[in-house]
């Protein structure tokens, strides 16, 4: 029993460390998401397809990204969703 | 759990969405999920002010 | 590299922050940058890139990660741009905005005015669930 003790205490410690690793993962990429926040950003989605828009916000779950005078091949749309599926990469400049 | 299982489904499942936060997150947990909670918030308001449509309005990939 | 990105967990992620890495995405896609973060819930890699006179951050949505190869680690000076990172906040009437301002873009703070209590207090509170996180488990 002692032996299984020692296993669930490295456990416990192996687990504060992934949940540490996890929470400043997270808080980075939710500042970097705040800090677009009116950013002109560059989408690079699939079938090639390429826009710019301003960056508003984005639901907690990275579903959808919610964003105004979105540039697309056949004119500007004012206000827009894009679903992060679509999606491969984006960009933009501090 | 007597005390959740009486409480209304929104409480329940906020009291959920906390204890799943604290297994992810352990300590920080409250921390994220303000900073989160905050961050949805705007998303929210955002779509009920702009009211956004889907671009493209068929998924490029299903 | 490890068979999935998503699947990989945030220990392994964890060890590619402060590198300098590539990143193949979708069929055609590469990006090279110092990775800042990966996005725990989603696998989406932040990567940043210093030129010249602007720093530019790119993105890579986590489904569409289909290899991340490290190129190398970053010395002491590179990690600090990479991590630190200022904290604006600016209250307006009814609302509090926060500006975020990476470390690494940061050219000058130049002190204006000092918080009264009362603002001191209002700034303790806010940053309260908010404090800077401290690398290393």
């Amino acid at each position: 029993s002692i032996s299984t003790s020692t296993a669930s205490e490295s456990d416990a410690e192996e687990l504060q460390k992934e949940q540490h690793a996890r929470s400043v993962l997270r808080e980075r990429f939710l500042r970097c998401l705040l800090a677009m926040n009116n950013k002109k950003v560059r989408f690079h989605m699939h079938e090639k397809v390429e826009v710019q828009a301003t960056f508003g916000a984005s639901d907690i779950d990275v579903l959808n990204f919610q964003v105004s005078d979105l540039h697309t091949p056949i004119g500007v749309q004012k206000e827009a969703l894009i679903r992060c599926q679509d999606v491969i990469s984006f960009s933009f400049d501090m | 759990s007597c005390r959740s299982s009486v409480a209304p489904p929104s409480e329940r499942s906020a009291e959920r969405r906390a204890a799943e936060m604290k297994k992810l997150y352990g300590n920080d947990a409250a921390k994220i999920q303000a900073m989160e909670a905050a961050m949805q918030l705007s998303f929210d308001r955002n779509c009920d002010l702009k009211q956004p449509k889907y671009w493209p309005v068929i998924p490029l990939k299903l | 590299m490890q068979r999935s990105w998503l699947l990989s967990g945030p220990l392994t992620w964890f060890r590619f922050i402060n590198k300098q890495v590539r990143v193949k995405a979708g069929n055609t896609e590469e990006h090279l940058g110092w990775l800042l973060t990966v996005d725990p819930v989603s696998g989406s890699v932040v990567l940043v890139d210093f030129r010249e006179d602007r720093v530019s951050v790119n993105v890579v949505m986590g489904h569409a990660v289909r290899d991340v190869e490290v190129l190398q680690e970053a010395d002491s000076g590179m990690a600090e741009r990479l991590q630190s990172s200022v904290v604006l906040v600016d209250f307006r009437e009814d609302r509090v905005s926060v500006n975020v301002v990476m470390g690494h873009a940061v050219r000058d703070v130049e002190v204006l005015q000092e918080a009264d209590s009362g603002m001191a207090e209002r700034l303790q509170s806010f940053f309260l669930p908010l404090m800077t996180p401290v690398l290393d488990p």
